[in-house]
Formats: C-alpha cells, structure tokens, sequence
C-alpha cells in the first residue's frame, strides 16, 4: 500500500521533495506529512487544519492588486501559539498553487497582518481576536479560526469539531466584505455558511 | 476447381460477379463496423472522461476538506448514465475515499491507484482521471463503464449490414444476370457458330455480330476467317480437279510413250536379231553359193561324155567286139579308157555327193535359223518355258560369224539352271545385245587373246546370266550412265542397246548391272531373273 502510493505520487509528478523529506522521518512525522486523512482521525487536530489552511488557496480568490507579481507568494500569517504552525511549515514546503509559492509567518503584532493573504488566529489568541479583526476586517484577507467568536468579529471560516472532525463555518457576507470570492464548491463542504445573498 | 473448368461461361460470370461484390461488400462492411467500432471506443471514452472530470471537479473540495460524504454524494449523480458500472475516488495519497456502485449489491473491489489511463477489459471500460483544484493534484477518479452501448449498436449494426449484404447480392445477381449477356451471349453465339463449324464442316456459317468492341472484333475476325477457307476450299477443289485431270492425261501420255517406248524397243530387238538372223543366213547362203558352183563345175567338167564316146566305138564293133578289143589299138585302149573313166567319175561322185552334203547341211542351218527366229518372233507377252543354256546358244549363234570372224574365245560356264517361265525372246534381245556390245569391246583392244565368258548361275532365288569380256572396260564416271538413253561410246551407236536391255530386264521382274574395275580391265554384265524355288519342277 505505502508502495503504491508513493508511486501514485511520483508520477503525478510533484512534490517528490516532500517525499524525500517524508522518508527521511519517523512514520508518525510521515503520517503527519499525508494531505488528507480518514474522518477516523488518523490525523491529529492540528495537522488537518494545517492541510485545511493550504488548501484554502485553491478555493478562494483575491482581488488582483493584494499580489505585485504573478508569482508573488501567498503568504499565511499566524496569530498565537500552536503546532499547527510547525505542521503548516512542514505541509506546505515546496509546494505552489496557481504558480504561487506559499509562505508562513508568524506573527506578533496586528500591523503585521495587513501583509498576510490568509490569517489564522488560533485559540491562544482568541482573546485578541476582536482586536485583530477590526484591522483586517475591511482588507482582503481571509481571516480563519477556531473560536466559536470569531464570527461575532467579522471572521470569515471558522473551525469546528463535530464528531472527531474539523468542519468549516464559512461566513460569506464577511468574505464578500473583504473582497474574497470563495468557490462554490468550498462552501458546499462547508457545515454553515452564512450571509448567503439569496 | 475442376467446376470452373467444365461450367459455361455464362455461370463463370456470374460467379465472379458475385465474388467479386461479395468480396468488395464484405470489404465494405468489415471497414464501417471496424471504424464504428473503433469510433465508438473513442467516443465512449471521451464522454466517460468528460463524466469522470466533471465528476472529479465536483469532489476536488470534498477530498481537499475530508467530507467523503460530499464526495459520495457526488459519486450518486453518475446514476444518471446506466452505463457506469462503477466509480471511486481515491485522495491525494492514494487511499479509496468514496465509492459508487450501480448495483448496490455488486462486489466492486477498487483497483489500486495508477496515473491516468484509459483501458478497455473484455466488457468495461476502465478510466483512471487525475482530480485536480488550480492545477494542484488532489486525487484521483477512476470509473468503470460498460460496453452494452458498443455490443448493442454492433448487433444493431450487424443486423443493417446483413440486410444491406443481403440486398447488395440480390441486386448484384438480378443486374449480372441481365448485364452479363452483354458479354456471354455474344460468346455463346460464336461458340456456338464454331462448333456447327467443327461438327458439319459448313463453312458458310456466319456469326452474328452484336457489338462493335473487342468481341465485336472477334466475330468479325471469325467471319472473315471463315470466309477465307471457304475461298481457299473452292480453290482447292478447282486445283484439285484440274490436278486430276491433268495427271490423267500425263498419265495417259506416259502410257503412250511407255507402249511406244517397249513397241520400239521390241521392234529394235526384233531388227537386231533379224539383222544377226540375215547375217548368219548370209553366211550360211556363201557357202551354199560356193557349194552349187563347185556342183556345177564338177558336173559341168564330168567325164560322162567320154563314156559317151566309149559306147558310140563299141557300138561300131559291135559284131566284132572281140577282135575290136584284142586287135585293134583303139579297142585295146577300151577296157583301160573304162578303167580310168570309172574311177574318175567314182572321184567326181564323192566329190559331188560331199559338196551337197555341205549343201544339205547349210541349207539346214539356214533352216534352223529361220525356225530360231519365227520361234522368237512370237506375239510380245507370250510366256513359255525356256531353257536358259539353249537360249544362251541361240544367242551365241546369232552372234556366231561376228564371234569367228575376230577369233573370240568363247567360254561356257553353265550351272545346272532350271527352265524358267519367261517371254524369251526378250532374253534373247538382252543376251544378243550383251554378246554383241562384248564383242565390240574386244575389237576395239585389238589383242590376239579376247575372250568372251558366258556363266550362268542359280541361287537365292534367282538366275544370273553373267556376260564377261576382257575388252576395254569402262571408266567409273560412265557405270552410272551407261544404261541411261543415248548414251554410247560407239560412233555409230544410238545408246539404245542397253537402255532397252534394261527395261527389257525390268520388266522381266529382273535386273541388268554391270561391274567393271576401270578402262582396260574389261566388264561384265549381269542379267538377274527372279526363278521359282527349284522344289517346283515345271517339266
């Protein structure tokens, strides 16, 4: 099985860097370097919204000016503390979308956030979510986290555990303030999305 | 296919007619199901990936947010098409993360993960599609379809160029029956018209011409043909018949000229034996001569009148015949006169009586050589039985004073031969005429010692007559001609002899040859006559 799909891999012809790290740590490091797991919960919490950050990249549009180039990076800003970080770090190494390298920082201070594409406010910071929010509300940021509040201050995808599993609460009205166009088809994996204008 | 041989050409062509559309329409057929077909596997692989892409874009959110329910849910739309058997999409790492079956109950084990691909098994279509969101490769979808559509639409297909093959033949037959006539009956026409040729030797037969192609050509040709022998009979009939008649009258003219040619050379046979006949009866007629003048003399000499004179004295004395012959001196002389007188007249007797003896006797051979030569002088055909060595004198004899005369030796070597059934006098002709021409050749050598054999022998059926000479001979360039007409080596010879000796011999069943070793060492002559086996005595 683990042949195989590192066959599969190869030949989808990317990533094989990835591959190469991946071998080179133990299984449980390896394990958490797959980009999906089973709702069964093979994947710990952290690592899933990990892959779920990168793979918002694919499914949500920006205005044209947030980037200089056509190549110019996405880059995820990340408030507080947490493993995803490190996971995120790990996931996304290597990788492009749309012909755009990603890019993770974290962050400390709100002025910082004005540069990120996508800004994760974990639970840590949740206490400053309201703060952060209000500065990046009006920008095209997708602004993700993990706190049932967040909606409350204007975030746009929201967390949520249900059964063992992260599910998204996506919040268009928001999104659509920010200037985000998010695919139809992220929102109809979504759990509730809300401020839908029909 | 010993069939084609012996069937009519008629049937030969229609048969390849229909062969041949058979064959073009099999061709045809197999050509538009072959690309149906194959139009058909690319066609349902462009829609089932059209499906599965439409699909795997619809699941790329589903697996890159872990909702395989999304996913499954997605899966269900593929009801709509009956023709996919099944379908599964594996994520990123190649693990199965939704599945959907048609038949709810089918055990469908999902193959293992490979890159795109599209395969055909023997009833399904396997499609393996990359499930990608914004170019980032996401998964995989793999959906399996089956080939109902493809074996219902090549039965469908089947059943259409069955009927359309079906038609297409029927067609064909009904149009090659009606059209091939073009060709066949024209054909059959002169075949037809050959073979009344062929059976009745009519050869005013004429074959009717239909079209103006090649096969209109060949009836022309054949016609023309025909009409040639025709022409080319009726010359040759009339060269035939003229030929005829002509042999005939050469014929007849060589008759004439062959009865002319054998009346000629009998009668010259007959002249030459007549001309030896009168020359030996000449002879013979000197001697009688001689002998009469001899008689005559002797008688004309007699002493018979001084006898006379005798008796007149006695009668004188007659009274005194006594005294006459004691006394007186005449009468003493009497009885001696008498004495002498009768022996002289006993002389003159002998004499006389030998002379006319040698009268009698010539008188008698010209006898003979009359009777030889009215014996001779039969009817020409005549057959009789002669006796070779008798016929060989005659022929000496005729030749007899010419022989003497240049004191030729004349040697006899006689066989036994038996008597043979011939017209002998045409023998005789030969034998003359080789004694004779032996005779010549003698006298031109001028020696004291010439020599004329005559052999005759028998055996192998046949009796050879042999002259030899020991004359000039003949040279080798003359052996081949010389019993070719007019050839001669005699000034006053009419090269008729031997020409005539020959025909003579030839027409005696026999032969006439010659032999000579060269100028000089003489010839001889060889008369070959077929004689019976001598078991058959004919005496």
């Amino acid at each position: 099985m683990n042949t195989t799909m590192f066959k599969g891999q190869r030949l989808s012809g990317e990533g094989w860097l990835a591959h190469v790290m991946a071998c080179g740590v133990c299984l449980s490091l390896w394990c958490g370097l797959c980009p999906f797991s089973r709702a069964d919960g093979a994947l710990p919490e952290y690592q899933v919204k990990a892959l779920f950050l990168l793979n918002f990249t694919k499914y949500v549009d920006w205005p044209p000016q947030v980037f200089a180039g056509s190549n110019t990076p996405i880059t995820i800003g990340i408030y507080g503390e947490s493993k995803l970080g490190e996971a995120l770090q790990l996931v996304v190494a290597g990788k492009s979308v749309g012909g755009r390298t990603i890019v993770i920082r974290q962050l400390q201070s709100t002025d910082d956030s004005s540069q990120c594409q996508i800004l994760f406010i974990s639970e840590s910071a949740a206490s400053r979510t309201s703060g952060i929010l209000d500065k990046t509300c009006a920008l095209p940021i997708l602004t993700v986290g993990e706190d049932a509040t967040l909606a409350q201050h204007g975030g746009i995808i929201n967390f949520v555990l249900k059964n063992g599993n992260v599910r998204l609460e996506i919040d268009l009205a928001a999104a659509r303030k920010a200037g985000l166009t998010i695919s139809s088809r992220l929102l109809a994996v979504a759990d509730v999305v809300k401020g839908k204008t029909n | 296919m010993p069939f084609l041989k012996t069937s009519s050409i008629r049937r030969k062509q229609t048969l390849i007619i229909m062969l041949t559309s058979s064959v073009a329409l099999v061709l045809a057929c197999a050509a538009f199901i072959a690309y149906d077909w194959v139009t058909f596997r690319r066609e349902l692989t462009e829609s089932v990936t059209i499906l599965a892409d439409a699909i795997a874009n619809n699941c790329a959110a589903a697996i890159d947010f872990n909702d395989p329910k999304a996913a499954e849910e997605t899966l269900a739309a593929l009801s709509a098409d009956h023709n996919i058997v099944s379908a599964c999409i594996y994520s990123r790492d190649g693990r199965v993360f939704a599945i959907y079956r048609r038949d709810a109950g089918s055990a469908f084990v999902p193959p293992t993960v490979r890159s795109a691909s599209q395969e055909f098994t023997r009833d399904e279509l396997h499609l393996l599609r990359p499930i990608q969101q914004r170019s980032v490769m996401t998964g995989t979808i793999f959906v399996a379809s089956d080939l109902k559509g493809l074996s219902s639409r090549l039965l469908r297909y089947g059943v259409i160029v069955g009927a359309v093959f079906l038609a297409s033949l029927l067609a064909a037959l009904l149009m090659s029956i009606q059209l091939q006539r073009l060709v066949s009956d024209p054909i059959l026409d002169l075949a037809q018209a050959a073979r009344s040729v062929a059976l009745e030797k009519n050869y005013s037969v004429r074959a009717k011409k239909q079209s103006d192609d090649e096969l209109g050509q060949l009836v022309d040709g054949f016609n023309e043909m025909l009409g040639q022998i025709q022409m080319r009979d009726i010359a040759l009939q009339k060269a035939r018949e003229g030929l005829e008649k002509r042999v005939q009258e050469r014929t007849l003219e060589l008759e004439n000229t062959h009865k002319l040619l054998v009346d000629a050379s009998r009668r010259g046979g007959m002249a030459e034996i007549a001309t030896n006949v009168l020359h030996n009866v000449g002879n013979a007629l000197n001697s009688v001569n001689i002998s009469t003048g001899l008689i005559v003399d002797s008688v004309k000499k007699s002493k018979a009148s001084s006898l006379a004179k005798v008796v007149v004295l006695l009668r004188e004395h007659e009274h005194d015949l006594g005294a006459f012959i004691t006394n007186d001196p005449r009468g003493k002389h009497v009885p001696d006169h008498l004495a002498r007188l009768s022996e002289h007249l006993l002389a003159e007797h002998a004499n006389i009586t030998g002379e006319l003896d040698l009268l009698r006797r010539n008188v008698e051979h010209i006898k003979e050589i009359v009777a030889m030569q009215q014996s001779y002088a039969t009817v020409g055909g005549v057959k009789e039985m002669t006796d070779i060595p008798s016929l060989v004198e005659d022929s000496l004899r005729l030749n007899e004073s010419g022989l003497s005369r240049h004191g030729v030796e004349i040697v006899r070597e006689m066989e036994s031969v038996p008597a043979i059934n011939v017209e002998k006098h045409k023998i005789l002709q030969i034998l003359v005429n080789l004694i004779r021409n032996a005779k010549y050749a003698c006298d031109e050598t001028g020696r004291s010692d010439s020599r004329l054999t005559v052999r005759a022998t028998n055996g192998d059926g046949r009796l050879r007559i042999t002259v030899t000479d020991n004359g000039i001979g003949i040279p080798p360039e003359n052996l081949t001609r010389i019993f070719n007409f007019g050839f001669t080596t005699r000034k006053d010879g009419h090269g008729f002899g031997l020409h005539s000796s020959a025909l003579a011999a030839r027409e005696l069943g026999g032969s006439l040859t010659v032999h000579s070793d060269g100028p000089g060492h003489g010839a001889a002559f060889t008369l070959e006559l077929p004689c019976p086996p001598p078991e058959k005595p004919h005496e």
